[in-house]
């Protein structure tokens, strides 16, 4: 009963390996180039100037870190409870700057020089992204001695 | 799921962040890009600029000079503050007078919204210099662009303080002449002044 589409072996892996690889890119031209990320963080207006060189130069990585460690199956729930709660902060920024008036770049990809402004299709792709990590965070795995210790276990039989 | 098992799910995605952070912070330090982690050199540009107002040159200073005389005696332990607030003051000009400024031929508008809502639409003649796109755009346009010149920044509506920061930024390029539109584009459309983009019919009467 517990098991649905979700748990499944194909199926679980393949949203990890989405969801890392869109971290993953998100976070690459922010790592590179932390002064225009830092500016478009400015246009927010939700954050203190006096944060904003802390916050483009941090937040990039945190994306990139759990992008990797959830392509890499490692911590895969503590790695998605992060892209929820950044995922969830994007979407309070954007929906209190739509209300505000302010229009501007989302600055969400950036590594094509992709730069499509704040609206309703960045809502909608947050919450998609935010559904994409429930399962990884329900059904994943946060422990990586086991495969070890099943190893041990079996090698004196 | 247990309690414990989401503790350690919460404090793993802590230790997780935490560790990501710290890994920024280093990379920062070798990042031929990096940034300043406390923005100091904003608050010296003010200072080096607002010296010279009240003592040499007065046609910069023509449009609010009793808030220059009056604030410098009672507020002298927020200096920074004050001195940043009566330079941008001291920038703004209203659609009057952008209107002078856009007839007399020699001043350059520059757009500091969006790129994509200046394509579809912008003041006739101006050029893009997006806020967030502002040193790439900066880049392309840097030769075309003489310092000599007199740049009006303009953003969306009063509210919008995109202009503020494209000023500021063409200030630390070394462009001095540089004033804000305050009205912006919404008080130049509605006014009907000429307009030019993607979106906006030709051979109609500006301002839709």
């Amino acid at each position: 009963m517990n098991k649905n589409i979700f748990s499944n072996k194909k199926v679980l892996p393949a949203l990890r390996i989405i969801m890392g690889g869109i971290f993953i890119l998100a976070s690459v031209d922010k790592i590179l180039n932390p002064s225009m990320f830092a500016m478009i963080l400015k246009e927010y207006k939700i954050i203190p100037d006096i944060f904003i060189p802390l916050v483009a130069i941090t937040l990039p990585w945190v994306e990139f870190f759990i992008g990797v460690l959830m392509l890499a199956n490692y911590f895969t729930q503590s790695s998605a409870l992060v892209m929820i709660g950044l995922n969830i902060g994007y979407l309070i920024g954007i929906i209190l700057n739509l209300i505000w008036g302010l229009v501007h770049d989302c600055g969400c990809f950036t590594i094509f020089g992709f730069n499509e402004p704040i609206g309703g299709f960045s809502i909608a792709r947050n919450i998609i992204f935010i559904l994409l990590c429930l399962p990884p965070l329900i059904y994943g795995t946060n422990e990586i001695k086991k495969k070890k210790l099943k190893r041990r276990q079996v090698l004196p039989s | 799921m247990k309690i414990e098992k989401i503790i350690s799910i919460i404090f793993m995605s802590a230790l997780i962040f935490g560790f990501a952070c710290f890994f920024g912070l280093m990379f920062n330090i070798i990042n031929p890009n990096s940034i300043l982690l406390i923005p100091k050199k904003e608050i010296k540009k003010v200072e080096t600029i607002k010296k010279p107002v009240p003592e040499t040159k007065k046609p910069e200073t023509k449009i609010l000079p009793p808030v220059k005389e009056t604030k410098p005696p009672v507020v002298e332990a927020k200096i920074p503050v004050t001195r940043e607030v009566t330079l941008v003051e001291d920038n703004k000009i209203d659609l009057v007078q952008a209107k002078k400024y856009f007839y007399s031929g020699r001043t350059i508008f520059v757009d500091a919204r969006p790129e994509y809502a200046y394509v579809e639409r912008h003041i006739k003649g101006a050029v893009s210099l997006s806020a967030s796109r502002f040193n790439l755009q900066f880049e392309m346009l840097k030769d075309k662009l003489k310092k000599d010149d007199l740049y009006v920044i303009y953003c969306s509506s009063p509210t919008c303080h995109l202009s503020d920061m494209v000023a500021d930024n063409l200030n630390a390029n070394g462009f001095k002449n540089v004033k804000v539109f305050t009205g912006g584009w919404d008080e130049w459309n509605s006014a009907g002044y000429p307009i030019d983009g993607l979106k906006v019919k030709k051979g109609t009467v500006p301002g839709e």
